[in-house]
């Protein structure tokens, strides 16, 4: 029984038990993050990366203003505003596509170090890799709510697949709140 | 109804500005040494905006509220 079909007052309490496992998941995915984190000071200390600053802070930018977007999308659609959520959920899909080649496409190739060139380059290209990889999943993910959404199926009183990919997308946010202090701000710059 | 969705359209802006400024002080911050206790702090406040506001962390805490209209 999908969840379009099934009664209001059923569909809330799968909505709590949703929520929870959602949740869960993403209290699990953290520990991998945590543990990239906890790699990065233990391997480097209070060095980092030589890497392009400038370009740190632009796709910092593009994800934050994702972020906004994707909460503008999830907003629209809890008050039944079908044509905001369309729009917004683009342009964070635009802005994710944008995040992963200012990640991937540029600084990856022009990062004055490759992934087995010492400590720097294997936590540089791991807190990134695995980034850009819930990046990846997270766009994927919005690409299938964005054609559910152009289809119809979501409601102001049910859309829990379009909470859950915002909550994702959020979380993918916070990742990068923590990684890019640690990769590009913290420390002193060592050459690769 | 469009009271309510301007309401929330608005707190949305007012935490991206607070996220915009916060990012803005981290780089400040960062290219001018990048002092680690302060860094940590900006960091702490910018998640607990995100998972706060963004990813309403209250509807898994509190599973009454939230509910969808």
């Amino acid at each position: 029984m999908s969840m379009e079909s099934i009664p209001l007052r059923e569909f809330r309490y799968r909505l709590g038990t949703n929520r929870l496992g959602l949740w869960l998941f993403i209290l699990s995915d953290s520990f991998i993050f945590g543990a990239l984190l906890i790699t990065r000071f233990y391997l480097l200390g209070g060095q980092r990366p030589e890497l392009n600053q400038f370009l740190g802070l632009v796709v910092t930018s593009v994800l934050l203003t994702s972020s906004f977007f994707m909460n503008r999308a999830e907003t629209a659609m809890a008050h039944g505003d079908r044509k905001t959520f369309l729009r917004s959920i683009l342009v964070t899909i635009v802005m994710g596509i944008g995040f992963l080649l200012g990640v991937v496409g540029v600084e990856w190739q022009i990062a004055p170090f490759g992934p087995g060139d010492g400590a720097e380059g294997a936590v540089f290209y791991m807190m990134t890799g695995m980034h850009a990889f819930h990046v990846l999943t997270g766009v994927i993910l919005l690409l299938v709510v964005f054609n559910n959404g152009r289809r119809g199926r979501y409601s102001a009183e049910r859309h829990w697949a379009v909470e859950a990919a915002a909550v994702y997308w959020h979380f993918v946010d916070v990742v990068w709140v923590f990684f890019y202090p640690a990769l590009y701000l913290i420390g002193t710059a060592v050459g690769g | 109804m469009d009271e309510k969705k301007r309401k929330a359209f608005r707190q949305g802006i007012l935490v991206f500005a607070g996220l915009a400024v916060l990012t803005g002080l981290e780089y400040v911050v960062g290219i001018n040494g990048g002092w680690l206790p302060a860094m940590v702090v900006l960091a702490l406040i910018k998640a607990a905006l995100v998972v706060w506001y963004y990813m309403h962390i209250i509807r898994v805490l509190n599973p009454g509220s939230g509910d969808h209209e």
